[in-house]
């Protein structure tokens, strides 16, 4: 991800978007963490 | 415990401490041990299965007695142990909330046992030792939900692993994906969002509600699926294996053949190359032999009817896009860049829609509820 940036965007900027991004991926897992998904058989615990 | 749970995370750390910090002989064996120690705090049958059948199967094959009995008792004996649990499940012999119902990852530890064995028979496998086989099975990033992943390519990372900042950083962003995957994409967007838009838009229209049921049921499978496998994937980066991927955008897939060369790789792999390419090449029919291996593929998942009818389907489906490929060679090719362009939607469109009505027929808790959905949805014409 952050070399797909550094193709884009200056160094500075590619820093700020990836902690950005990283920080936004992170508050969605936080946000919507729970143990009860929706059930997939595939996990055999 | 599943790999939601916050207490996974500590297990996953301890990995990760034992993959580096132990003296570098001892680094690969160390992740066994803890993979031996979570097996037996938490499902010790599947400890017990796994480690029997190790010992067994490594030892059977090199007593140096004749290789084709070898190779067919210990495919034989794997094969039944398999079998006989997913049966269990089926057939309700346990109750279905038991835990320990299927041993934890015996699917995919079996035909990872089962590779390994046919890759001896054909004098593939490069000098190793009983510890490395051990370690192979014994490994818990893809313990849970695979990749089945192959023995050269582990024991090729086994011995030349060294910590690499740059796959580290790349596991985690794996890892995180994966969550986002399973969490946010599959958890909300598709069984909440997705779940309550499908039943707004479809309540009166039984084919409409099926068809959107279906697609739901698809995409979660997608998502938590590739999900997990970016965490297997993710945690084995971390620890110095690059391991086979497992999805690679399926839901762009241009054909069924395609298709499932993009959804759960390693499975249809493994399928081609144990069950594909030994039954074409005794039949000399690639028809009986795609159609065997698809129906190996789903009764993989379970050993039920429904699970058959599926294979069939998708092994069906398959079969007839070869021969359509045979009779597409007589048209002329397709140069216009929009008239491709198009047909590859259509195409697209055409697979997408093949896989979502396949996946009716294993959504479903039984075969007669199958029968009535279809009957329900083509109610209109009779």
């Amino acid at each position: 991800m952050y070399v797909f940036l550094l193709n884009y965007f200056s160094k500075t900027v590619a820093d700020i978007l990836i902690v950005a991004w990283y920080a936004a991926l992170m508050a969605l897992v936080y946000l919507f963490y729970t143990t009860d998904v929706a059930d997939f058989k595939y996990i055999e615990l | 415990m599943t790999l939601l749970s916050s207490g996974i995370f500590i297990w996953f750390i301890v990995l990760i401490a034992l993959a580096w910090l132990l003296p570098k002989k001892w680094q690969v064996p160390g992740v066994s041990v803890l993979t031996a120690v979570f097996m037996g705090f938490y499902v010790p049958l599947s400890f017990f299965i796994l480690f029997g059948t190790t010992v067994i199967t490594y030892y059977l094959i090199k007593s140096g007695r004749k290789k084709t009995s070898v190779m067919l008792t210990t495919v034989s004996l794997i094969s039944a142990i398999l079998v006989f649990y997913k049966i269990q499940g089926n057939i309700g012999w346990f109750q279905i909330s038991t835990e320990h119902l299927i041993p934890l990852g015996l699917s995919y530890y079996s035909f990872r046992q089962i590779h390994y064995i046919f890759e001896n028979y054909k004098n593939k496998l490069p000098p190793h030792s009983f510890l490395d086989y051990l370690c192979y099975l014994f490994f818990l990033p893809t313990l849970f939900i695979g990749p089945i992943h192959r023995f050269p390519n582990f024991l090729r990372y086994a011995k030349r692993r060294r910590w690499d900042p740059v796959l580290a950083s790349k596991g985690l962003e794996r890892i995180l994906y994966g969550y986002v995957k399973i969490l946010f994409i599959a958890n909300f967007l598709v069984n909440e969002l997705f779940l309550s838009f499908a039943k707004e838009v479809s309540s009166g229209h039984p084919f409409l509600n099926e068809y959107l049921d279906a697609t739901r049921y698809g995409l979660n499978l997608y998502f938590q699926f590739s999900g997990y496998s970016d965490v297997a994937i993710g945690l084995s980066l971390i620890i110095g294996f690059k391991i086979i991927e497992n999805f690679n955008y399926p839901f762009l897939a241009v054909n069924i053949s395609d298709f499932w060369k993009r959804w759960h790789a390693s499975l249809s792999d493994w399928c081609r190359d144990y069950v594909y390419y030994p039954v074409a090449s005794a039949t000399r029919r690639p028809q009986v032999a795609i159609v065997s291996s698809m129906l190996i593929l789903g009764l993989w998942h379970a050993v039920s009817f429904q699970y058959v009818c599926w294979g069939l389907y998708h092994g069906l489906g398959i079969a007839c896009w070869h021969n359509f490929q045979k009779i597409k060679i007589v048209f002329p090719d397709i140069t216009n860049k929009w008239i491709k362009g198009f047909s590859n939607i259509l195409s697209n469109f055409i697979t997408m829609n093949f896989v979502i009505i396949g996946f009716i027929i294993t959504k479903e808790p039984d075969m007669k509820s199958v029968i009535d959905i279809v009957r329900k949805c083509f109610s209109f014409l009779i």
